[in-house]
């Protein structure tokens, strides 16, 4: 077992092998995501019931909240691969880390825009300095940092480590925006999902939720396999199957 | 089902500009995402072919010259 993890970790460790594997998964990821989204939505969009409090608004939820989840678990993803990038030298890993790093940003950004549409109608405003939406600003501003400093270095390996140490540094910030909401008198209401006694919704609306959260991951994993095995093919642009693959195909 | 109404579901109770420019912004931010991940492979493809073209004519050029001297 332990062997197993091993060969596979030091697979998908090396560009050509990440390249071949990651080609097979992301039609599958494609599929899963357009799949989940489109019935998602529908379920979400359509069949869900309008909320006995909010009315029609709630289904702003539906985008949010897994863009939310989303902003978290790839700064988490992003850590732990900088984390390994620095401790065994992965080149992989840190293409990982650092072409995830656009999309937390954008899946941030979804967070707090379409937090600050549904503010409005249900709190009156659509911004307010507390404790969840500041930090979640923070994360926004985090993900744009770790992209900046990484773009700062002209020597790649530099700005691989320097990018890195930013990232795993600011995974402090990651249970603070989690815990916002009960640490502080927030305005931002507590977790319906993730909490004790279970999610606090009915089966009619925590479906499409679930459906659209799981799709959000497809998008993240399919979207991440494309980027890193671009940033794998322009790194590693001298060896012969880089130029094997990048010769057979036609230019538009 | 039976009772879907296009037009109610258009209104979304009143909420309609924040529910809709919600669900919008987030498709067109992720659709910007593939974009511009569509367009870097591409990209590199380009700058790949006019590089090899140039080192290709580069190595013509002077092998003509070595020709002609």
């Amino acid at each position: 077992m332990w062997q197993a993890i091993k060969n596979f970790y030091h697979r998908m460790g090396t560009p050509r092998e990440f390249y071949r594997i990651a080609g097979y998964w992301i039609p599958i990821f494609g599929v899963c995501f357009a799949v989940l989204f489109i019935v998602g939505a529908y379920l979400g969009l359509v069949v869900a019931p309008a909320d006995y409090q909010q009315g029609d608004s709630f289904r702003i939820i539906y985008v949010h909240v897994p863009a939310a989840w989303m902003s978290l678990f790839v700064y988490v993803v992003m850590a732990f691969a900088g984390a390994i990038g620095l401790i065994w030298r992965m080149k992989m890993a840190f293409i990982v880390m650092i072409t995830s790093a656009s999309i937390g940003a954008t899946f941030t950004f979804i967070a707090l825009a379409t937090g600050s549409l549904w503010g409005k109608p249900t709190w009156g405003t659509w911004w307010q300095w507390e404790a969840r939406l500041t930090s979640e600003l923070v994360l926004l501003f985090l993900y744009i940092g770790i992209m900046v400093l990484y773009s700062a270095f002209t020597e790649r390996k530099t700005a691989e480590k320097a990018a890195a140490i930013l990232c795993i540094v600011g995974v402090i910030n990651i249970p603070i925006i989690h815990y916002s909401v009960e640490w502080w008198n927030s305005l931002h209401q507590g977790s319906t999902v993730i909490r004790e006694g279970g999610p606090a919704m009915p089966a009619s609306m925590l479906t499409p939720l679930l459906l659209m959260a799981l799709s959000f991951q497809f998008f993240y994993g399919w979207l991440l396999f494309i980027k890193a095995r671009t940033q794998a093919l322009t790194q590693e642009q001298g060896s012969s199957w880089v130029k094997q693959i990048i010769e057979s195909k036609q230019v538009k | 089902m039976n009772d879907f109404n296009f037009s109610e579901f258009i209104a979304m109770g009143g909420y309609a500009k924040y529910v809709w420019s919600s669900w919008a912004l987030t498709i067109i931010a992720m659709a910007s995402l593939v974009v511009s991940a569509i367009r870097k492979r591409k990209i590199l493809y380009r700058q790949y072919h006019q590089q090899t073209q140039q080192s290709a004519a580069r190595k013509q050029r002077l092998a003509r010259q070595q020709s002609k001297s």
